[in-house]
C-alpha cells in the first residue's frame, strides 16, 4: 500500500490509533500505540525508538557485553518502519489497527540485526534465483486456567492446566472441549486478522494445544506467528487465563515448532517433486535438503534459542535428537514428506516452541542455500526410530553452549546470512547461559527453575 | 601443571580454572598444588553454582557441581571470593591449609595488573585505543595506550585489580558502584566482553 493511499484506508476502515509491532532478536513484540495523525506524519520512514528496543535480552536489559557497528551509541533512537501490506484493523477495537515493522537506522538505512530484514534478506536470495519458498509452522503452547498474575503470585506452582485426563493423551477431543471457548476468540480475532489458520487440536498432554497456519511465503508466515502468539497471549488475558510458549513449562511433554516449508518456481510450480524419479525426489530437493542437514548442529542455536528449549531434548520424548533425516520419519530432525507433488515438503522438527520465527526461518532457508550453492550431497536416509540410539549416532548438540560453539565453527551459514549477524547471535546466547549460571539456574535439575518460568513464561 | 576443564563446562568451571591456572603462575603455589592430592568443592553462597576441584600428580581437573569424594567443601561468594564456612576442615586441616593458598594468590599491584590486562586486550575487536584507570586511594593514574582517552575508570586500588585480573565483569562493577565510568554505550559493552572473556580465561592468562 502507498503511503498516499493510507489516509483513505485508515477513513475507511475509522482507524484512530495504530500499534505499531516490531521483534527482537528474542522474539518479544514491541512498539507503540500511535495516534493516526502522528502515525501518517512519520510516513513512510517510520517513528522513533530508543535502540535498546532491539537491542535487549528478556530481562529488559540493553545488550551490554556485545556490540554491533550498526547499532546507535549512547542509547540514541532508531525507527520502526511500517510495512504498510502488513496494515489490518484490530477488529475487537474498531479504533485500532496494527502494522508489522522492520527497525532502521535514524537515515532509514536497513538493520542487519532486525530478525525480519534479516529474513527478507535471505528469502531475497532464493527469489533471485528464481525461486519461491512456502512455509508454515505449527504452533504448539499450554493453555492455563489461571490468570498470568495468579501464576506468577504462586511462583507458577501448581499450574492449572485446561484438560482433565492427567496421563498424556493426544488428540483427544474431550481434553480439546474444554478449550474450545478460549480457541473460538482466538480463532475469531484471527479471522477478523487476515490470518488464515487450519486446524486446532489437543497435542500430547492435558493443556497442551496445536495451532496450524495456511502456508505463505515465509515473512508472511512469520509476521502471523508473532501475530498470533499476541493474539493468544491477548484472548487469554482477556478471559484471565494464561498460555505460554516455554519449550517445556512443566514436567509433561515440551513444545515445539515445527517449520514445513517447500519451493516453487515464481508460478507456484513445486520444484520438490520429480515424477521422473524413482523415489520422487528432485535433484533440487537433494541439494537443498542436504544444506539444511549440513548446517542443521550450527541451526540448533536459533532453532532453540533459551535454556528451557533444551529440557526438551531427550529420547522418546517426541523431540528429535539426532542428526538425521527421513521419509515421513516423525523421530528424526527433517522429516520429508513426498506423498504428491503438492505435498512435497519438509518438516523441520527441532524447533522450539520459543523460537524467534523469522531468525528460524531465515538459519533453515540459508542452510539450503547454502546446499545449492555447494551443491552438497544428502547423507543416507534414516529409516528406523532415531531415539535410544548407540552412541555412534550423532547427537544434536542439547545445550545452549554446545549449540553455540556449533554456530561459531559453520562456515556455511556465515556465508549466507552474515558473519557479523552470527556472532551477534551467538554473543546473546553467551550471555543467556551466563545469566542462567549466574543468576540461579541448575542444570542438573529435572525440576524447571524459577529463573526460567521468571524469565520466558509470559514473555517468550 | 595441568588445569583440565570438564567438556561443554558451565561458567563457574570456566572461571575457577581461569582462577587457578593465574595463581599457579607463582612458584610457590605451583609447588604446593603439586604436593596436594585429593578433592575440595566450591559452592555458592548465592546461587546455585557449584565446582569440584580434583588434584592428582600434575593434573588438577574441574567439574561441575560437588563430587562425593570431596574432602573438604568451601562455601563461597564467588564476586568476592570471601568463604563463609569451609565443611571437612577438621578432617583434613593440612588440605585445607594448602586449598586456602591456592584460593588466595598474592595480589598483584594494580599497575601491573593493568600492564597484564592491556596486553591480552588491547588488540580485542571495537577495543577504545586509550583507557585511563584512577585510583580513588591515592588519585593516582595510570594510562593503558596512547593518544586520545576514551574511556576513563576510577576505584579502588582492591576493585582495580578484580577489574584487572579477571574477577570483575566491567559493567557489573560499574552497576554496583565498585567502579566508575566514564565511556560510551559501544565501549562499555566492548570492554564488558573483553572482561568476562578475561574472566574465563578465554584470553589467556
Amino acid at each position: 500500500m502507498e503511503a498516499a493511499a493510507i489516509q483513505d484506508w485508515l477513513d475507511r476502515h475509522h482507524v484512530e490509533v495504530v500499534r505499531t509491532h516490531a521483534t527482537t532478536l528474542d522474539g518479544p513484540g514491541v512498539g507503540k500505540y500511535i495516534r493516526r495523525s502522528k502515525f501518517t506524519k512519520s510516513l513512510p520512514m517510520g517513528h522513533g525508538i530508543c535502540e535498546s528496543a532491539l537491542s535487549m535480552d528478556l530481562t529488559g536489559s540493553p545488550h551490554l557485553s556485545h556490540w554491533h557497528p550498526q547499532r546507535e551509541d549512547n542509547l540514541g533512537d532508531l525507527l520502526l518502519k511500517p510495512d504498510l501490506e502488513t496494515l489490518v484493523s484490530d477488529g475487537i477495537d474498531p479504533q485500532v489497527a496494527h502494522c508489522i515493522c522492520n527497525f532502521t537506522s535514524p537515515d532509514g538505512e536497513e538493520l542487519r540485526l532486525c530478525p525480519r530484514s534479516t529474513l527478507q534478506r535471505v528469502v531475497a536470495e532464493v527469489n533471485d534465483l528464481g525461486f519461491r519458498v512456502r512455509a508454515t509452522c505449527e504452533l504448539e503452547f499450554y493453555l492455563f486456567r489461571a490468570s498470568y498474575v495468579a501464576l506468577r503470585e504462586n511462583e507458577f506452582r501448581d499450574l492449572s492446566l485446561v484438560g482433565t485426563i492427567p496421563h498424556p493423551t493426544v488428540y483427544l477431543i474431550r481434553n480439546a472441549y474444554q478449550a474450545t471457548s478460549f480457541m473460538r476468540e482466538v480463532t475469531k480475532r484471527l479471522g477478523l486478522k487476515d490470518i488464515v489458520w487450519e486446524s486446532w487440536n489437543e497435542e500430547a498432554g492435558v493443556g497442551q494445544l496445536e495451532l496450524n497456519l495456511e502456508p505463505s511465503d515465509p515473512v508472511r508466515m512469520a509476521d502471523n506467528v508473532v501475530l498470533t502468539k499476541q493474539i493468544l497471549y491477548e484472548v487469554a488475558v482477556d478471559q484471565d487465563m494464561a498460555v505460554t510458549f516455554m519449550a517445556k513449562p512443566s514436567k509433561s511433554l515440551a513444545s515445539g515448532m515445527h517449520i514445513h516449508h517447500s519451493l516453487t518456481d515464481s508460478s507456484a510450480n513445486p520444484l520438490f517433486h520429480d515424477p521422473d524419479s524413482p523415489d520422487r525426489r528432485s535433484s533440487l530437493l537433494r541439494n537443498w535438503l542436504a544444506g539444511i542437514m549440513t548446517t542443521l548442529p550450527a541451526a540448533v542455536s536459533y532453532l532453540c534459542p533459551t535454556i528451557n528449549s533444551y529440557r526438551r531434548f531427550a529420547d522418546f520424548s517426541a523431540a528429535p535428537i539426532t542428526h538425521t533425516w527421513g521419509e515421513d520419519n516423525r523421530s528424526v530432525a527433517l522429516r520429508l514428506i513426498t506423498k504428491s507433488a503438492e505435498a512435497t515438503r519438509i518438516e523441520h522438527r527441532v524447533g522450539a516452541s520459543d523460537l524467534n520465527p523469522y531468525l528460524a526461518m531465515a538459519v533453515i532457508i540459508a542452510g539450503g542455500l547454502a546446499g545449492l550453492r555447494n551443491k552438497l550431497e544428502l547423507p543416507q536416509e534414516f529409516r528406523k526410530i532415531a531415539w535410544g540410539l548407540p552412541d555412534k549416532y550423532e547427537r544434536l548438540p542439547d545445550t545452549i553452549s554446545k549449540a553455540v560453539n556449533a554456530l561459531r565453527n559453520d562456515a556455511l551459514l556465515k556465508e549466507v546470512m552474515g558473519e557479523d549477524i552470527i556472532d551477534y547471535w551467538a554473543k546473546t546466547r553467551d550471555s543467556e547461559w551466563l545469566a542462567f549460571h549466574a543468576q540461579g539456574g541448575n542444570l542438573e535439575s529435572r525440576d524447571i527453575s524459577d529463573w526460567e518460568y521468571r524469565r520466558y513464561f509470559e514473555l517468550i | 601443571m595441568q588445569v583440565v576443564l570438564e567438556q561443554d563446562p558451565v561458567p563457574i568451571v570456566k572461571i575457577m580454572g581461569a582462577q587457578l591456572r593465574r595463581a599457579l603462575t607463582h612458584p610457590d603455589i605451583l609447588k604446593t598444588a603439586t604436593s596436594m592430592r585429593g578433592s575440595f568443592a566450591l559452592r555458592s553462597t548465592t546461587d546455585p553454582q557449584q565446582v569440584t576441584v580434583a588434584l592428582a600428580r600434575d593434573r588438577m581437573t574441574l567439574t561441575r557441581g560437588i563430587a562425593n569424594d570431596a574432602g573438604i567443601i568451601i562455601h563461597i561468594d564467588f564476586r568476592t571470593n570471601d568463604s563463609t564456612k569451609v565443611d571437612g576442615r577438621w578432617r583434613h586441616p593440612l588440605f585445607a591449609l594448602k586449598v586456602a593458598k591456592l584460593l588466595k594468590p598474592p595480589t598483584p599491584k594494580w599497575t601491573d595488573a593493568a600492564k597484564r590486562f592491556w596486553e591480552l586486550v588491547h588488540a580485542q575487536s571495537g577495543m577504545p585505543g586509550t583507557v585511563k584507570l584512577v585510583c580513588t586511594d591515592d588519585d593516582r593514574e595510570y594510562v593503558m595506550g596512547d593518544g586520545h582517552i576514551d574511556v576513563e575508570i576510577y576505584g579502588a586500588a582492591s576493585n582495580l585489580v578484580r577489574l584487572l585480573n579477571g574477577s570483575m565483569v566491567f559493567m557489573e562493577g560499574a552497576y554496583r558502584g565498585e567502579i566508575k565510568i566514564l565511556a560510551s554505550l559501544e565501549h562499555t559493552a566492548v570492554l564488558t566482553e573483553v572482561s568476562k572473556k578475561h574472566m574465563m580465561g578465554e584470553l589467556g592468562i
